[in-house]
């Protein structure tokens, strides 16, 4: 009997099972209402935000790639002429210690405080400037573009000692050299087309080439050591002084005696002759003040 | 109470870092307070020094503490503010100008015989 009851129990056993398969199919089917299907699984997982996160994340990694290689992009970037200028003509004046020798001590002489009065009562205003002296007749006075818009004026001590110059004299002197930088004259000698074809832009994936600062710094030397100002130049910039300071009798006979002072300089002493190739000429000046 | 909590803070104030950043390209550190005084190092643009004493904000030279070291240097070269340096705005194009330690050196000497100053507008 039991037997009987044992098989029974089997049978229905195995019955309950196909039941019960059949049931979970048909329950698959109408997928999404029953928690147990696959798709309800597999939205589980789609609502469990584990794919954006991974997304995300990519995301997160790419952006951040693509930051690092904008950083590095942007440490190609290569200056304006101006600011171009600047950096060299400092370069310049650092790798030309030795030559100019302007690492000496000295007073200071109260120049900068009187040529910025100067440059104020002309109107020149917002204008930044750096005055260096040095020690050494190798040139005896100039200027060139600096950083940030200033204007660097360097003079020479045993020049400016040789001729007693005054303060308001020596300002005489880099107004000159003010009118010269105003008007581009070492700034245009100085630029060239592989300049302009750099500067401003992005030499990205090459740094400039090693060839092209040593050229820069090649015409430096050129322009400041051996820089001629042909007469038309001198006569330009004369005849901006004469018109400027006409109106300011005091500051024009400062300026004329200036010139007969730099006359007599070179009439009496052969160390300076060459500024007349420099500089042409102080006794032609003169004429052109009386014209 | 004011009293009280100004007198608590003070101490913090009194020794709270006072940091300025270097401004000019390079820029000479000195044994002592002058501008003749032995350079003993240089700093760039950009570095970051603690001043040491505070009653340097009124002297041209501030004794100042960089990377376990201190030294003066002229207040002209520092600033509270971070400036635009070309080291690193056109890092590339700097990294390949040709300068070597002395270079850089005379760089921060340059400064140091510049007479700088400005015509502002009236």
């Amino acid at each position: 009997m039991n037997n009987f009851i044992w098989v029974k129990l089997k049978q229905n056993n195995s019955l309950c099972l196909i039941f019960f398969f059949f049931l979970i199919l048909s329950i698959d089917m109408k997928a999404g209402e029953n928690p147990v299907g696959l798709s309800h699984i597999q939205n589980i997982l789609k609502n469990d935000f584990l794919d954006e996160e991974i997304e995300k994340r990519e995301q997160g990694k790419k952006s951040k790639n693509i930051l690092a290689h904008s950083k590095t992009v942007k440490n190609y970037r290569v200056p304006e002429i101006d600011e171009m200028i600047g950096i060299f003509s400092e370069l310049w004046l650092v790798k030309n210690a030795q030559v100019l020798s302007w690492d000496f001590v000295h007073p200071d002489y109260g120049v900068l405080e009187v040529f910025l009065d100067l440059l104020e009562e002309l109107d020149h205003v917002e204008k930044k400037v750096k005055i260096l002296f040095f020690d050494s007749t190798k040139q005896y006075h100039f200027a060139i573009p600096g950083m940030n818009s200033e204007m660097i004026f360097c003079l020479s001590l045993p020049f400016i000692r040789e001729m007693n110059l005054s303060k308001q004299e020596i300002s005489m002197i880099l107004l000159e050299d003010f009118y010269r930088l105003d008007k581009m004259f070492f700034t245009k000698s100085l630029i060239d087309d592989e300049m302009k074809k750099i500067a401003g832009k992005n030499s990205y994936p090459e740094k400039i080439n090693t060839s092209f600062y040593k050229k820069i710094l090649n015409q430096y030397d050129k322009l400041i050591y051996e820089m001629n100002y042909s007469f038309q130049q001198q006569y330009e910039i004369t005849k901006i002084m004469s018109s400027v300071l006409k109106s300011k009798p005091s500051l024009f006979s400062i300026y004329s005696s200036l010139i007969q002072k730099k006359n007599m300089l070179l009439r009496s002493n052969d160390n300076f002759k060459n500024y007349s190739r420099i500089y042409p000429s102080p006794e032609i000046q003169l004429n052109w003040l009386e014209e | 109470m004011k009293l009280f909590i100004f007198a608590f803070l003070y101490p913090f104030f009194l020794f709270a870092d006072v940091s300025f950043y270097v401004i000019s390209p390079y820029a000479e550190v000195h044994e002592m307070p002058s501008k003749q005084a032995l350079a003993v190092d240089y700093l760039h643009c950009g570095q970051r020094v603690r001043l040491v004493k505070k009653e340097d904000i009124s002297r041209d030279f501030f004794s100042v503490k960089y990377a376990k070291k201190t030294g003066f240097i002229n207040k002209k070269f520092l600033s509270q503010k971070r400036v635009q340096c070309p080291q690193k705005k056109y890092a590339y194009f700097f990294e390949g100008l040709p300068l070597d330690a002395d270079d850089r050196i005379y760089w921060g000497k340059l400064y140091e015989q510049f007479y700088m100053g400005e015509v502002k507008a009236k």
